[in-house]
């Protein structure tokens, strides 16, 4: 099922993306956590009666909700159509296929490739969110909370891969693959917007799965039927990918 | 494939096979090596004393980038990888486009060399003289369909011959044109006519000739490429 080869071709092409991305992520949560340190020192010096913002629900919604959510999108969007509807477009994939290796062990090798992309990710960005809570915040951060809401976001994330997947498996060209991958995760990410502008366009959140990465029911506990819904399609972005692409007539 | 059904089990139907694709795309930013290398774990090959002999055949230099290559190093580090891991069945779509006439023949011998080692080989060509060197039986395709299949030796050693005669004066040409054969085509004004003589009336024929003053004579050779006119012949325009 899994290829060694393919699995090495696939993080030769893919490592600096990963390397740029994952880097980006850690210096804005560097950013965020300074950021955060003098606004806090600012009402410190002068106290309002707003509520204060603890540190880990500052970071849930302006790091996590954010950067942590586009940062990977762009990521996912790019990867996954690179190693499937990419290569069938160009016609890449006719000498690997030609060879003893099955049309399975391409998907599931770049697949476990994406997720373990993902994973890694999502555990330098825990690393460095400890050390910047340590060093800089004198641990002011609530480590479990933390760890639930990266969770949470590493589910959506896998889930719009899941998505994205299934659209490279299921086109021929990368641009088809393009429209339906990344149409729907940026149509996802607008649309979340949109419904937190107003109370009238409120309605769009039920069109959207990133409303499913919600930090107030996460910090609440309540969170559990949230992720396993985009637990659930993830998984079937991932098995309804690699059957399209395994029963599917490619233009090789 | 073998007697393997290529959908229940992909990977055993096809390990023993060489492919070359017409058009080949390669993954981005490979080196020739890298490729060459990529391809062979993907084959499980041990031994690549074969590629170093193909390479060395081809005399081409595969360590650079494979994006700068020309269409011909390209097409040869494709020969390269559907040849190394020495494959039963090799299929082959169009070999030696974007080749120079040196590597083409070179390849040409590559090809007879596997095939006196008893690989099955699938070549689909637009080069007669490739076909005709190389293959045993030909199938013309023609708008998507096999038209006709034959072997080449039926078409190298055909029992009727074609000839060309040249005739010194009208009056020959004329008198000959009386006698009873099979005349294909005519040139009254060079005194030119091709006749299609079986083997066995072969000397009859001669028989006829000798009472003619000639001027020149020679026999037309069929070839692949009339064998496959033939069929394409007077509806071109249909094809378009």
């Amino acid at each position: 099922m899994i290829n060694k080869t393919i699995l090495k071709r696939y993080f030769m092409s893919n490592w600096r993306l990963l390397l740029i991305i994952t880097a980006t992520l850690c210096l804005f949560l560097l950013m965020m956590t300074f950021a955060y340190n003098q606004m806090m020192e600012r009402l410190a010096e002068n106290p309002t009666p707003a509520p204060t913002l603890d540190y880990t629900s500052f970071l849930a919604n302006s790091f996590i909700g954010g950067m942590y959510l586009l940062l990977p999108m762009v990521f996912i969007i790019v990867v996954c159509n690179k190693v499937i509807a990419s290569q069938v477009d160009k016609g890449a994939l006719a000498m690997t296929l030609a060879t003893k290796t099955t049309r399975n062990e391409v998907t599931i090798t770049n697949l476990l490739g994406i997720i373990i992309s993902l994973l890694a990710m999502f555990l330098v960005v825990f690393g460095v969110g400890l050390l910047a809570s340590l060093g800089l915040n004198e641990g002011e951060l609530i480590v479990l909370d933390f760890f639930k809401l990266l969770v949470g976001m590493l589910l959506l994330q896998l889930a719009l891969s899941g998505i994205c997947f299934f659209a490279s498996c299921l086109f021929n060209t990368s641009a088809k693959s393009l429209a339906l991958g990344a149409g729907l995760s940026i149509g996802f990410y607008v649309l979340n917007i949109l419904s937190s502008i107003d109370q009238s366009v409120d309605f769009f959140k039920y069109f959207t799965i990133v409303t499913l990465y919600n930090p107030e029911d996460i910090l609440a506990l309540s969170f559990i039927w949230e992720y396993l819904v985009l637990g659930f399609i993830a998984i079937a972005g991932y098995i309804g990918g690699v059957i399209v692409f395994k029963y599917k007539d490619l233009p090789l | 494939m073998k007697g393997i059904d290529t959908w229940l089990h992909p990977s055993e139907s096809n390990v023993n096979i060489g492919y070359l694709p017409g058009e080949i795309a390669f993954p981005d930013n490979m080196t020739g090596d890298e490729y060459i290398k990529y391809i062979g774990e993907l084959e499980d090959v041990k031994d690549y004393t074969r590629a170093k002999e193909l390479i060395e055949i081809f005399g081409i230099d595969t360590s650079g980038k494979i994006k700068k290559m020309s269409k011909g190093m390209k097409q040869k580090v494709g020969i390269i990888s559907a040849f190394m891991n020495q494959p039963e069945i090799l299929i082959l779509d169009e070999p030696t486009s974007g080749l120079d006439p040196i590597m083409q023949n070179r390849f040409i011998e590559l090809l007879q060399e596997e095939k006196e080692k008893g690989t099955t080989i699938l070549l689909s060509s637009h080069m007669f003289n490739e076909v005709e060197r190389t293959c045993d039986r030909v199938a013309i395709i023609r708008q998507g369909y096999i038209v006709t299949k034959i072997n080449i030796v039926d078409i190298k050693h055909a029992k009727d011959k074609k000839y060309k005669v040249e005739f010194i004066n009208e009056k020959d040409y004329d008198s000959f044109m009386k006698e009873k054969l099979d005349v294909s085509y005519t040139n009254p004004k060079k005194r030119q006519a091709e006749v299609n003589v079986k083997d066995d009336d072969i000397n009859a024929f001669f028989g006829i000739l000798n009472k003619y003053q000639i001027k020149f004579f020679s026999e037309i050779k069929k070839s692949l490429e009339d064998y496959f006119m033939s069929f394409y012949r007077g509806d071109t325009n249909n094809d378009k």
